[in-house]
């Protein structure tokens, strides 16, 4: 068994399709079961919002010579919680929280290197993604990461279905609906981070938004919604990754229109049971 | 008989204007009160202070119990796009007196097969809810408030879109909880027929207490 483990990360470390693989599927998993909430609270731009807070993180990153990743985690978790913080404390909402913390955060990080040395590195890496960038640091954490969201998805499961249907209903039963909204983003800005790496800042959130609304155009239950947003991810992560390899296209724009065809193939579906019945 | 809720000199504003000055009233074990007053009289936010819903306020509130069933006044209803059957809304009504993970069992799947019976609305079990009339969307969230079979039941305007057939069977349906269960009865209503036959008291508020007390002694006339 230790051994199997050995041999299977070994093959993996050294070999970048199967790491970038392995960590597509891993953050697949995470954005879709956190895209569901998140598309059906309307807070689904917070993974755009987040992704240019994260930009912006790389910039000082870099600058300072800080590790990126470390760097991002920490500083984009932090905007996450100001941006709930903006929501509760003061007027401006949804939306409006997510655009003033993500344009305050690609500017600050913009300022700040420009004083500097400038980019060294080549910045639509961090636009588009760029599988060949993908660490093993980036694997484990992937690794931890979903272990964590999935598990805390199906304990928090039934909580957060009751935040998301209703939040007053969920005081009222008792749940902290505060503790609640800060853990999915403090999890969004984890899979945030990390999926940047495969898709870049300015698709992962097609990875929060597709695969949900995707489902919701077939199914029925709130369960359902999130077992089928699961299946779309995933697939699209595999058939993406594998078919720019093949027709040598980059990997995250390819994922993103795979993501799209199945959209328009689930609402054509609906399209015809409609007609049909 | 016990009390159950004790609200004392309770005063809520928003913005500095009052909403609500200066209540106080006991609610005991098993009592049905009518709450009714004008539109804005401060009837829901009342409510929602009952239930912890408002986070600032003057005065005490107590309550000696920990299971409530609450029917939310909605002026809109679910989105039609919102993925959830009327099985798994109704199950949120479960959830309080539970520990995380908060697993829905067979055996509460059961006790929510039996409600949607109760209200008749069976049928929809697997449908999605937001795709139902208003009427039958009022029904899933009244068994969602009632499938615990709480202590306190407190519903604010369910009436507002059932059909008259319904209403009756509705105001039948609180009684048999009433008096079965001796389930604590809060029932906001602006509908004064059903003032008639049913609960045992009445509380008329509009900003202050216009009136509390037995039902009987209660005539419309003297207060509209
Ligand atoms: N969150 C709020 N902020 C400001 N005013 C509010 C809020 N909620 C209710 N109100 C005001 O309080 C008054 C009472 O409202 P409400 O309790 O809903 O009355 P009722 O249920 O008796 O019709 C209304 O004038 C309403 O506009
Ligand atoms: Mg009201």
């Amino acid at each position: 068994m230790h051994e199997t483990i050995h041999i299977f990360l070994e093959a993996i470390t050294s070999n970048f399709i199967l790491k970038a693989l392995l960590v597509g599927i891993l953050v697949a998993i995470c954005s879709s079961f956190l895209g569901t909430f998140l598309v059906l609270k309307k807070y689904a731009l917070i993974g755009d919002g987040l992704a240019h807070v994260s930009f912006g993180t790389i910039a000082i990153a870099l600058v300072f010579g800080w590790l990126p990743l470390v760097t991002s985690i920490i500083l984009v978790s932090i905007a996450s919680i100001m941006i709930l913080i903006l929501n509760e404390k003061t007027d401006i909402h949804g939306d409006a929280a997510i655009g003033l913390v993500a344009s305050f955060s690609v500017a600050l990080g913009y300022l700040i290197a420009s004083y500097t040395h400038g980019f060294s590195v080549s910045l639509s890496d961090y636009l588009f993604g760029n599988i060949l960038l993908i660490s093993n640091l980036d694997m484990y954490l992937s690794i931890l990461l979903s272990i964590v969201v999935t598990i805390t998805v199906l304990i928090l499961y039934n909580s957060f279905f009751a935040l998301t249907y209703d939040e007053e209903f969920a005081k009222v039963i008792g749940l902290n609906t505060k503790q609640l909204n800060y853990t999915i983003s403090i999890l969004t800005s984890l899979t945030i981070v990390l999926g940047i790496r495969v898709v870049g800042t300015l698709l992962i959130s097609s990875l929060i938004i597709f695969p949900t609304v995707t489902a919701l155009q077939i199914s029925k239950g709130f369960k359902s919604t999130i077992k089928i947003a699961l299946v779309v991810s995933v697939l699209s992560i595999i058939t993406g990754l594998f078919l720019s390899i093949i027709i040598d296209s980059p990997t995250g724009a390819t994922i993103v229109v795979i993501n799209g065809l199945l959209f328009i193939l689930f609402y054509l579906k609906k399209k015809l049971r409609w007609r049909k019945s | 008989m016990s009390e159950i809720l004790t609200i004392e000199n309770l005063t809520i504003s928003f913005n500095q204007f009052d909403i609500i000055k200066n209540i106080s009233f006991s609610v005991f074990k098993g009592d049905y009160v009518n709450i009714i007053g004008p539109n804005g009289a401060g009837k829901t936010t009342l409510i929602k202070a009952i239930l912890g819903l408002i986070p600032e306020y003057r005065g005490n509130i107590k309550y000696h119990e920990d299971r409530i069933g609450y029917l939310p006044q909605k002026t809109y209803s679910t989105e039609k796009i919102f993925p959830a059957t009327v099985k798994e809304i109704v199950s949120l009504g479960l959830l309080a007196t539970k520990k995380h993970p908060k697993i829905i069992t067979v055996s509460d799947q059961k006790q929510i097969m039996n409600t949607l019976n109760k209200l008749h609305i069976a049928n929809l079990a697997n449908r999605r809810i937001g795709l139902l009339s208003g009427g039958q969307q009022q029904r899933v969230l009244l068994a969602r408030a009632i499938v615990n079979t709480p202590s306190m039941l407190i519903l604010d305007e369910p009436t507002s879109a059932l059909d008259p057939k319904f209403k009756k069977e509705f105001y039948k349906l609180l009684k048999k909880l009433n008096q079965e269960y001796q389930m604590t009865i809060l029932h906001i209503t602006h509908d004064i027929s059903g003032l008639e036959d049913s609960g045992n008291k009445v509380l008329y508020i509009n900003q202050e207490v216009v009136y509390y007390g037995k039902r009987e002694n209660f005539t419309i006339s003297n207060h509209l």
